[in-house]
């Protein structure tokens, strides 16, 4: 009896502690984790408390970090190596849940925390190959000195700052998911890199382009999806003459490569996600007679931000900007003479080719007039609370087989039983441009730096303190057909094989053009005129359109101007498209509550702001429009087509009175433009009454869109909701609801930059401080804050209010 | 009531200089053995002491710089008050802290250094003490 109790007490004690000590389905362990000594209380406030010193014995000299009123660390080393190590060790102390978790998530390894749910994540990020490339990449890092010393102090710099850690001190994550950081090495950095390649390279257009061709024809698909946009407004202006002729021209195969794609099956489109700009202008243009660089990089908006602020100065370089958590150096920023920011290029740096198997073993694919094999990799991905997955990956020539036709796993863009040719899986060393620009001291040194940086494809703006701008579109990009990676290649032609890569001098690029100044907003880099065929998946012109429009009528412009305009959120689209809309409404169809929305847009100037209803009216009424037009000639039985994007629309309404396009094929009537105007204006007035109740402040732009700054591994809340944005993706301040500007950032050159920046987070990674969002309301109000270029640790500043020493070995 | 106070003393000391949360159950668990006269007064000083200490130290928490991280927790677990996460944090202290506490009484009355658990009324005077 007495022996029974215990048994029952003492299980019962077990099963609390087991409990409460492990991880049961979304519940972090309970005991560890509400324990208020060392829990989740111990992330709270004081956990940002900066420390007046730190004894590290990597160190060979003392390191001087000043902390500005920001939290951004302002450090002064005697060497490169002491310079690398301490921003790996202060980029941790910030950021290191957030860098070792992107790292897990490139390499494809976030089952291992998370479980099961994210098994399909990792398997893609796996057959498409980017822990691969990172392992190349890598190489490539280490065989050179340079990026091999500053990976490498950079390195024991963020494990250095691990050592110092006890339950007590890891970052909040950690503690909801129960598991401890892995040492950092350069393969995680190297992950980091080739994510950004993911990012901004890897979509394409060319599945779902394949299937629309099929379904409609070659004609029909050129004027659906133009291979040259209407309305184009290129980065290298219209009318510049090439000094050069195309190189390497042997392929004899006209482009038609199309194979049946019935089996692809595709969602509606995503709204587009979209925005980056950047822009120089000389000196004519500004008040100070130097130049002026303005970038603003959009991207998904998460919390901890994706960019981390520094400023480095060591022997020979003194920079500041941002830079990804994990990457030494800085990514965008100036030094004391040169300032840059990029754009993405999406010039096509992947195509898919059709492979024919020999039989159903897959063991051997036709190329040309052989069979040759085919690559197993075997790929075992760990997964939390369970056995281990073992992946098979088939390698071709072109590079892996991403999908098979058999299986369950899909992603729209990618065609089953299609080999991917990617240029992110050849070797390449973009760091070393990012250390070169870092260290740049006029326009020449920069654009040499450029040349090491393959992927993605990036529109580089450049300035410097002797008066010179420049803008290249830059990166490796191969030579192509025309129209050639349109469409699904057939990977047995030989012929349809990439024609080597278009050398480096003759890449799209302006340097101190007449006109006083350089742009890019991801739009075509160049015209028809350009001897190369690069790609047709670019931007529309309306955001590049603005910012031109804007720099052709300034002068004497100062960086308040500039930040003026990177937070300008009138439309081009919608000034080119309203007034003609509008006019086409017959007033007297409406009723009163569509007469208030119609009179609301009449008298409404273009711009996407927050407090405003015209702006809602406008972005529901596009896409019921584009609906009414499109859904009837792309929405079929056995999937969607294509959808036209927005230039094209524009184009038909400005340009087509009457076309077959505007009749509704699933109504015996004959529909006209003016029907399905009206239509399609009345059913919006009826879907915002729908969402958002009766017409009132909840219309307004500002909260029928919003903003969300989610987590970035999706915790509830820990990031910032539905915030009431201004802007909109058709405007230079491209905003969307998950979407935006990532870094606001102007420079002025002169004897001393003088920078304004920000971005939407904060220093700090911990979601208990204050730090972690302390920008975010500024960002939405359009303020950014004076960044503070420091020449000298000795500097007396009110904005600097702590000092921290990094000590050596005694 | 000096029991409960000499554990509270214990565990503030090995919750400050370790990082494990299971001294809430080490602690009870041993005093109890040896102390506890009953399973109801072994109960309630483990669970009276666990609470009391968690929730001293939550409340200073989220008086002083867990403000914060409170009402994110709370938003995370779909509480909306981080009131109630200090509330879930005192009753897993004192449940755990109890039953550790009952089950290190039950050891020693296993192991015959206690005798077998009381009659009722003997556990009331015990409780008194």
């Amino acid at each position: 009896m007495r022996f029974l109790r215990f048994l029952i007490f003492g299980v019962c004690t077990l099963l609390i502690f087991a409990a409460l000590n492990n991880r049961i389905g979304q519940i972090p362990p309970l005991g560890k984790f509400l324990n208020p000594f060392s829990g989740f209380w111990a992330n709270n406030r004081y956990m940002d408390v900066l420390p007046p010193s730190v004894d590290v014995d990597e160190l060979s000299r003392p390191v001087t970090i000043l902390w500005d009123d920001r939290r951004v660390s302002h450090i002064f080393a005697e060497n490169t190596e002491d310079l690398f190590f301490t921003q790996g060790y202060v980029t941790a102390m910030d950021r290191l849940w957030q860098m070792d978790f992107q790292s897990y998530a490139a390499a494809g390894r976030i089952s291992e925390i998370v479980g099961e749910a994210t098994l399909e994540f990792d398997r893609l990020r796996r057959r498409i190959g980017i822990p691969a490339a990172a392992k190349i990449a890598e190489r490539e890092i280490l065989h050179h000195p340079e990026t091999r010393a500053a990976a490498e102090a950079y390195t024991s710099g963020v494990n250095a700052f691990i050592r110092t850690l006890r339950y007590k001190t890891l970052p909040l994550e950690y503690k909801i998911f129960d598991y401890w950081p892995e040492h950092w090495t350069v393969f995680k950095s190297a992950l980091l890199l080739k994510s950004f390649s993911y990012t901004l390279s890897f979509r394409n257009p060319e599945a779902i382009q394949t299937r629309t061709r099929e379904v409609l024809g070659d004609s029909l698909m050129n004027v659906l999806s133009p291979i040259y946009p209407p309305y184009m407004d290129p980065v290298v202006p219209a009318g510049t003459s090439w000094n050069f002729r195309r190189t390497n021209l042997q392929s004899t195969s006209e482009g038609r490569n199309g194979f049946p794609t019935s089996r692809l099956n595709f969602e509606h489109g995503d709204p587009p996600v979209e925005g980056s700009n950047n822009w120089a202008i000389s000196g004519v243009r500004s008040k100070t007679g130097l130049p002026i660089l303005a970038s603003d990089p959009h991207l998904s908006l998460t919390l901890p931000s994706i960019w981390h602020e520094i400023q480095l100065v060591g022997p020979d370089l003194n920079v500041y900007g941002i830079t990804s958590p994990g990457a030494a150096g800085v990514l965008f920023g100036f030094n004391q003479h040169v300032a840059w920011g990029m754009t993405n290029g999406g010039s096509d740096a992947l195509d898919y080719y059709r492979i024919t198997f020999r039989d159903e073993h897959r063991t051997e694919y036709k190329f040309d007039n052989s069979w040759l094999p085919v690559t197993m990799r075997i790929d075992t991905i760990s997964v939390r609370g369970q056995k281990a997955i073992i992946d098979t990956v088939l390698l071709t020539h072109f590079g892996p087989v991403v999908f098979l036709p058999s299986d369950s796993l899909t992603d729209p863009q990618i065609p089953p039983g299609a080999a991917l040719r990617w240029i992110a899986h050849d070797p390449s060393n973009e760091w070393l441009s990012f250390l070169r620009l870092n260290r740049a001291r006029n326009l020449d040194e920069a654009l040499r730096a450029l040349e090491h940086f393959d992927s993605p494809v990036q529109n580089f703006a450049l300035a410097d303190d002797a008066g010179e701008i420049a803008i290249v579109h830059n990166g490796k990009l191969p030579i192509r057909l025309p129209g050639q990676g349109r469409f699904l290649s057939d990977g047995a032609d030989p012929k349809t094989e990439w024609n080597g890569w278009i050398p480096r001098s003759h890449l799209p690029q302006v340097r101190n053009p007449k006109r006083g100044f350089v742009s890019s907003a991801n739009q075509n880099p160049v015209d028809q005129s350009y001897p190369y065929y690069l790609g047709d998946g670019y931007a529309t012109f309306d955001r590049g359109a603005r910012i031109n429009t804007l720099l052709e009528n300034a002068s004497g412009v100062q960086g308040e101007d500039m930040l003026r305009m990177q937070i300008d959120d009138a439309s081009i689209y919608a000034q080119k498209i309203m007034p003609t809309i509008l006019s086409m409404i017959p007033v007297e169809k409406l009723s009163d509550l569509e007469r208030r929305c119609y009179e609301e847009l009449m008298k409404w100037e273009y711009n996407y702001r927050a407090d405003m209803i015209a702006p809602t009216l406008s972005e529901t009424w596009m896409v019921e429009i584009s609906d009414a037009i499109w859904l009837d000639e792309i929405d079929r039985p056995d999937g969607i087509l294509a959808r036209p994007r927005r230039d094209v629309t524009l184009h038909l309404i400005l340009t087509q009175r009457s076309s077959p396009f505007y009749d509704n094929r699933s109504t015996p009537a004959a529909e006209t433009l003016t029907d399905i105007l009206l239509q399609s204006f009345k059913s919006a007035c009826r879907k915002l009454e729908e969402r958002h109740g009766a017409y009132g402040p909840r219309w307004r732009w500002g909260q029928a869109r919003g903003t969300t700054l989610g987590h970035l591994a999706r915790i509830p809340g820990m990031g910032r909701y539905k915030l009431e944005t201004s802007g909109n993706f058709n405007t230079i301040n491209a905003m969307s609801g998950s979407f935006g500007p990532s870094w606001r950032m102007v420079v002025e050159l002169g004897s001393m930059p003088k920078a304004l920046g920000i971005y939407p987070g904060g220093q700090s990674g911990n979601p208990g401080s204050r730090e972690y969002d302390a920008f975010v309301d500024d960002w939405v109000e359009g303020r950014a804050y004076e960044l503070l270029f420091l020449s000298s640790p000795d500097i007396q500043h009110s904005r600097l209010p702590f000092t921290t020493i990094m000590k050596g070995k005694p | 009531m000096i029991d409960i106070l000499i554990i509270i003393v214990l565990l503030f000391i090995l919750h400050t200089i370790t990082d494990f949360w299971w001294w809430i159950i080490v602690v009870p668990l041993v005093y109890a053995f040896f102390r506890a006269h009953s399973r109801g007064s072994a109960f309630r000083m483990g669970s009276l002491a666990a609470g009391i200490l968690w929730l001293a130290v939550g409340l200073y928490q989220l008086l002083t710089a867990a403000d914060l991280i409170a009402r994110r927790v709370a938003e995370m677990m779909g509480l909306g008050n981080p009131w109630i996460v200090l509330s879930i944090t005192v009753i897993v202290g004192a449940l755990t802290g109890g039953f550790a506490a009952s089950t290190g009484y039950h050891l020693a009355v296993g192991f015959g250094i206690r005798r077998n658990p009381p009659q009722r009324k003997e556990k009331d005077t015990d409780a008194v003490t």
